[in-house]
């Protein structure tokens, strides 16, 4: 991969710390995100790798990735980050700019849910279940 | 009588600053090893004079190890260095003499392989007991 | 003669294992043995007064002590015999509990073996002589080799304690490495700042005298009197008549490569080192001076108000006496065009983390901007390799250089505040920040925005664009993929290296280098400022890679192992040396070569043969430098050569016990 010329501009890394109120650049590669994720066997790419891209300002690989919407966000990457960055959140701000960049957008779970993912976990987030 | 094991007799000769520390710590940890071996106390392995090992050997000595420390970490710079060429020599001067050069081991054992120094004693006895009684050496007596 | 034996219990440590009723019984009947006794602890205050009354009422004249391991409590049986009007060295101890019974089960053999070892000790003993260490005078002055911050700091703090300090420096300017440094981690102190105020101290410091451009030439004697001879090399300038003005610099038509900038500037064949080089008079290169090559310019001398240029100054061998030597001789830079791959020397826009350094700083070559060499032009994006030449067993050093991590992060952090929208990328393998508010730095560094990528690069070639720029081909381990980046400048992270003529230095200290060229310390772990030769220590890298905080540290720690001495005003021989039977000695001077100490030398004796007087050439020790091997008394064809304490005597009654 050879990197673009252009890397996430200035304004685009200020967008994703403003939106979860963390530094991406904080993150050393633990790789306990990753470690701990279970939903880790059915993402093309893992949360600390996700984390990097953001980091190195590859935000088209970020977007592009599908593990984005594999996330459950059952918050255990969060709930263990070294640097308290909580990758969970990270993940999803990149939903939301994405959601808000095509509002017609409709990921849905696998299987016959036909609900969108985000709805399924806002609700549980709302009411704690 | 042939069915009992033979207890050879070993002499050792551990500088002060190495393997004398490892036999050491080889009874601070408790580590166990045969009780055949009587080790004589020298501030390097270079102040050991063949004259001392071929005595010993004279005396009856079944084995005769001579311990330093690893080459390169010598307490002073160098004395290793010649102790090895000193027992090289000394091996194929036994061997020439027809004695069992198997009989003299050179190890190097620092302070803090009280492990290492088990191994080898016990080893060193185990092979000892197979080879049974020096007595060619013995043979070399002077008077007695 | 009269030996005591004594029995120790320690506790049931060794009761028990070993019959310690036996031992005693069988004590009594080994020859010369006069009285035994076996006492639950022997080394405790009652146990000490016991072996005291025992020395009295039977007039003991040797002891005997079957207790713990003579590294453990020889020392403390010594005294108590010297306290007893009796040579210490008549004390002999039989280890019966880390060689005994601590590593037997069987009390039965335990006992025997027991037994055998007081036996040993007893024939050891027999044949004892009496030992004592002479004292030895010191000569109150300190000798620093080395005038980079650590030579500094060693000799300020000597000077401080009111003892005279000789500062040795082969350049023209007392500073070393860090004077070239721009600013220093953690705390991006300006590092000329911080450094300049004790160059100035330590040139006008009372008790501090300057050698600069001077190199030690050789080295004899011993702890409390070495012999040094300084070579004071040529400076072509009388200090005393320089006032330091710089015209004779400024018209100067020679240019050379300036080393201080690592050849990325020129400067003149008469030159001071930097600006605020102390002592501030220049020197002439007499290498690269026209008049010293065709006879011809001599612009200097017609320059120089003050006729301060002396062309027929001759290089001058110096002679003092010093006490204590503190070696700070530092390091060089590993050239890093050994590793092809990263194209130093063939594309100039790959330079080493130094040469970075001088451009950050604002003395610089380039007044503190930084430029790509091949254009001028301000580099962008910056790559940064580490562990160039470092950790490399194939093509390098094995070892660590543990500080281009931090000094890594500190060249991201500059670039990012003083040139916004430059990015920083970053090769590396671990990040190692073991010091004090270092970990904190490397995290203000990668907020800042360096971007760290683990993984090493293959590649560095060039991208064949208009710009000239490089690919680096590398990988990252985060992303499990490689990564190519263009980049407009290549910072290698080189290796930190002993200096070239470390070993001879060494030689002539009687100080050894350890596999990697560094000098090696007395022990590892408790005495990392001392060397084997007494009297010489260490402070900075040149015992190994450091950064400053450490070298400095070490530094004071070396100032004071001197200061220990001078203020002691004496120093104590070993007493265990070995010594020559003249009459016997061959004169085969055998020994001489194994000694590690030099101790040993020829002597002449007059001897009458038959009526006549003859010369006869003997070996004759130096009780001062012998450290009591005994390398030299195993070797010794004639029997002449002895070791006190280990007699041959001693040592052969030991086997004969057996």
């Amino acid at each position: 991969m050879r990197f673009p010329e252009k890397t996430a501009s200035n304004s685009q890394r200020e967008d994703v710390k403003h939106m979860t109120g963390k530094e991406v650049k904080d993150c050393y590669q633990c790789m306990k995100c990753s470690a701990g994720c279970p939903m880790a066997s059915h993402m093309d790419r893992l949360p600390h790798e996700m984390m990097q891209l953001a980091k190195l300002g590859l935000l088209e690989e970020v977007y592009a990735s599908k593990s984005l919407w594999i996330c459950a966000s059952c918050m255990a990457c969060s709930s263990r980050c070294p640097r308290d960055l909580e990758p969970a959140s990270v993940m999803e701000s990149f939903r939301v700019t994405l959601l808000r960049e095509t509002p017609n957008r409709e990921e849905t779970c696998d299987g016959d849910l036909t609900v969108p993912r985000q709805a399924m976990i806002a609700s549980m987030r709302k009411h704690r279940r | 009588m042939m069915n009992e094991i033979y207890e050879p007799k070993i002499v050792a000769f551990c500088c002060n600053w190495c393997s004398y520390a490892g036999a050491d710590l080889a009874g601070t940890g408790r580590l166990k090893y045969p009780e055949n071996i009587r080790i004589i106390r020298v501030p390097c392995s270079s102040r050991v004079e063949v004259a001392m090992i071929l005595r010993a050997f004279q005396n009856g000595a079944d084995g005769v190890l001579i311990a330093g420390c690893h080459p390169g970490d010598c307490h002073y710079d160098t004395g290793n260095y010649h102790t090895r060429k000193r027992i090289h020599l000394l091996t194929s001067l036994m061997d020439f003499m027809g004695l069992s050069p198997e009989r003299l081991w050179l190890r190097w054992i620092s302070g803090n392989e009280a492990d290492k120094f088990q191994a080898t004693v016990t080893a060193f006895t185990q092979e000892l007991r197979a080879m049974g009684a020096s007595d060619k050496v013995r043979d070399l007596r002077c008077s007695r | 003669m009269r030996i005591g034996v004594f029995v120790c219990w320690c506790g049931s440590n060794i009761k028990n294992t070993v019959d310690v009723d036996a031992v005693t019984a069988r004590a009594k009947t080994m020859p010369q043995v006069v009285y035994a006794q076996d006492v639950q602890y022997l080394c405790s205050e009652v146990g000490q007064s016991e072996i005291g009354q025992a020395i009295d009422t039977h007039r003991l004249d040797r002891v005997v002590v079957a207790a713990c391991s003579p590294r453990m409590h020889e020392t403390t049986f010594q005294k108590l015999m010297a306290a007893k009007g009796l040579n210490p060295y008549y004390v002999e101890i039989a280890n019966i509990r880390e060689h005994c019974s601590w590593v037997h089960t069987d009390k039965e053999k335990a006992t025997v073996k027991a037994i055998d070892l007081v036996k040993k000790a007893v024939a050891k003993t027999a044949f004892a002589i009496p030992l004592t260490s002479d004292q030895l005078p010191v000569t109150k002055r300190a000798l620093v080799i080395g005038g980079g911050i650590a030579g500094i700091q060693a000799a300020l703090d000597i000077a401080d304690a009111g003892y005279p300090v000789d500062l040795v420096e082969k350049e023209s300017s007392i500073g070393g490495k860090m004077a070239q440094f721009d600013k220093t981690f953690p705390t991006l102190d300006c590092s000329a700042c911080i450094l300049t105020p004790k160059m100035v101290e330590a040139a006008t410091h009372e008790n501090i005298r300057l050698y600069t451009y001077a190199e030690v030439a050789a080295v004899s004697g011993y702890v409390g009197n070495f012999n040094v001879t300084i070579k004071q090399k040529a400076t072509s300038v009388n200090p005393e008549k320089c006032n330091g003005c710089g015209d004779c610099v400024t018209k100067c038509p020679k240019k050379v490569p300036n080393e201080f900038d690592c050849g990325s500037s020129k400067r003149k064949a008469v030159y001071t080192l930097f600006p605020q080089a102390v002592p501030n008079k220049p020197v002439i290169d007499r290498d690269n001076c026209i008049y010293f090559a065709t006879g011809k310019c001599g612009l200097c001398a017609k320059v120089c108000q003050t006729g301060a240029i002396e062309y027929q100054q001759q290089d001058e061998m110096i002679e003092n006496q010093y006490g204590a030597i503190v070696v700070a001789t530092g390091y060089e830079l590993k050239v890093p065009d050994h590793l092809g791959e990263y194209a130093y020397g063939q594309h100039p826009d790959v330079i080493t983390s130094l040469e970075l350094e001088r451009m950050l700083n604002a003395s610089g070559p380039t007044s503190g901007k930084v430029i790509r060499p091949s254009n001028g032009k301000m580099p962008r994006r910056i790559v940064f390799i580490q562990c160039v030449g470092s950790r490399d067993r194939h093509d390098g050093n094995p070892y660590c250089s543990k500080v281009c991590c931090l000094y890594t992060a500190k060249h991201t952090l500059l670039l990012n505040e003083k040139f916004p929208g430059t990015e920083s990328y970053v090769f590396y393998m671990d990040v190692r920040t073991a010091g004090k508010n270092y970990e904190e730095f490397y995290e203000r560094a990668r907020q800042q925005g360096a971007m760290y990528l683990r993984g090493q690069v293959s590649k560095v070639e060039p991208l064949g664009d208009a710009d000239n720029r490089v690919l680096v081909r590398g990988f990252d381990g985060s992303l499990q993929r490689q990564v190519e980046i263009a980049a407009d400048l290549v910072v290698l992270a080189t290796s930190m290296e002993a200096q070239p003529n470390a070993k001879t230095l060494g030689g002539m200290l009687g100080i050894s280098t350890d596999l990697n060229g560094f000098y090696t310390e007395a022990h590892a772990k408790l005495r990392p400022v001392e060397t084997q030769a007494q009297g010489v220590y260490l402070a900075g890298v040149c015992h190994g890679p450091k950064d400053i905080p450490e070298a400095v540290s070490q530094a004071s720690g070396a100032a004071v192992k001197a200061i220990i001495l001078f203020n002691k005003g004496q120093v104590k021989s070993v007493p265990t040396t070995a010594m020559v039977e003249k009459d016997r000695c061959s004169g085969c001077m055998q020994c001489q070569p194994v000694c590690p100490y030099e101790a040993i030398s020829q002597e002449m004796v007059v001897e009458r043969v038959h009526g006549k007087e003859r010369q006869r050439a003997v070996a004759t020790v130096n009780r001062a430098l012998c450290q009591g091997c005994g390398a030299c008394a195993g070797l010794c064809r004639s029997g002449a050569m002895d070791l006190g304490g280990f007699t041959s005597r001693q040592l052969m009654a030991e086997v004969d016990s057996l």
